[in-house]
């Protein structure tokens, strides 16, 4: 068959229109094209279908967006800390709730031996109360004691506290990572305004 | 706007300055629109998804390089953003032609000349709105974004191959439609 009856396929010609043929097609095209006739006409089509498409012009908008969209985002900055500020205290509380829950279950473990006893409800109360209100100091020596300790461990080399945990370390824990969780959320997911209709 | 003043606008916009994007907005909202027109072929919906590629422009905006231009990075997303409503609508959606003039008065061409004018336009976008939604994207992104090849595959998240075969298929398709309007 003769190389001038086999024409440029089509997907080439867009390929060369989009100048993305590398030196050597460029050259094959140009040169095919000088001589083909048939091949002109297909790359005058597909001119033509370009020059349509760049015809067209640029459409006005007929209202401003901006100020729309920069409330939108002002609103959602507002949301967005009202809800950092709620899920902090949420965990915080959630925190205390917790550090206060436990020593409140290790003072209860003296109520069977009290009702053992027989002791009078009154003077029950009054020991368990005691029990706790010592816990509950026990453990703010133990947090104080925890906190001098990991601070001095900061500047030395010495190791780290050991032993059990305070339950205000929990609290703390607890609202570190609801902190973590919430900074993740709203990172991933922004919240956006969902006013229009689709 | 000029590039540099765009800069320290851009640069506001990262620390959190709501009115430097306010301004940055007006500049590229009507091309971000005519993306969504083109790709959505409805007004009110290009009008929505612009408002909505601003909003996502936003958020995105840390991983926005500074030494590349705002313009095609925002109509890119604002493309990709049309797109993918496009796929997830695509059961309850009912296209509309929304068939404005696209010009209206010019004394350039007379009356006469402008209803021919408009007429052209409509047939091209009546045309371009007929075509797949992934044909219809390989051509926005090629003819009115000026993407390459490798960038389109880029956008698309797609092989080089299939993009380019969307975008071949798009043209032969588009020609069709415009010499059957033709006739």
């Amino acid at each position: 068959m003769n190389k001038d009856t086999i024409h440029i396929s089509t997907d080439k010609l867009q390929t060369y229109l989009d100048q993305e043929l590398d030196q050597a097609g460029l050259q094959d095209v140009e040169i095919h094209l000088g001589r083909c006739p048939s091949c002109r006409e297909e790359l005058s089509r597909l001119e033509s279908v370009f020059a349509r498409l760049e015809s067209l012009p640029s459409l006005e908008l007929e209202k401003d967006l901006s100020t729309s969209i920069v409330t939108q985002l002002r609103n959602e900055k507002k949301l967005s800390l009202g809800i950092t500020w709620t899920l902090v205290l949420e965990s915080l509380g959630a925190g205390i709730v917790i550090g206060l829950l436990i020593p409140a279950f290790r003072a209860a473990t003296w109520l069977p031996q009290l009702i053992s006893t027989q002791t009078e409800i009154r003077a029950a109360i009054n020991i368990f109360l005691t029990q706790l209100a010592s816990t509950w100091l026990v453990w703010w020596s133990g947090l104080k004691l925890n906190l001098e300790q990991t601070a001095k461990s900061l500047f030395s080399t010495t190791n780290l506290p050991s032993g059990e945990f305070s339950p205000w370390i929990l609290i703390l824990a607890a609202a570190g990572i609801g902190l973590l969780a919430n900074y993740i959320m709203l990172r991933s997911n922004p919240i956006r305004s969902r006013n229009h209709k689709h | 706007m000029a590039v540099s003043g765009e800069q320290a606008l851009i640069r506001k916009v990262k620390k959190g300055d709501l009115d430097a994007y306010g301004a940055i907005i007006q500049d590229y909202q009507s091309s971000v629109f005519n993306v969504c027109y083109r790709v959505l072929g409805n007004r009110q919906e290009a009008e929505d998804m612009t408002q909505e590629a601003f909003m996502r422009a936003y958020h995105k905006i840390s991983s926005y390089d500074l030494s590349r231009p705002f313009g095609p990075w925002m109509r890119t997303l604002a493309a990709n953003l049309c797109y993918n409503h496009l796929k997830r609508a695509r059961l309850n959606r009912v296209p509309l032609e929304d068939e404005r003039d696209t010009i209206k008065d010019d004394p350039k061409y007379g009356p006469e000349g402008i209803l021919e004018i408009n007429q052209k336009h409509t047939a091209i976008y009546r045309a371009i709105w007929k075509l797949p939604d992934t044909q219809r994207m390989a051509l926005e992104l090629r003819h009115f974004q000026g993407l390459t090849y490798q960038e389109m595959a880029e956008a698309l998240n797609m092989p080089l191959n299939t993009v380019r075969s969307h975008l071949y298929r798009g043209r032969q398709k588009l020609a069709e439609l415009l010499e059957e309007e033709n006739e």
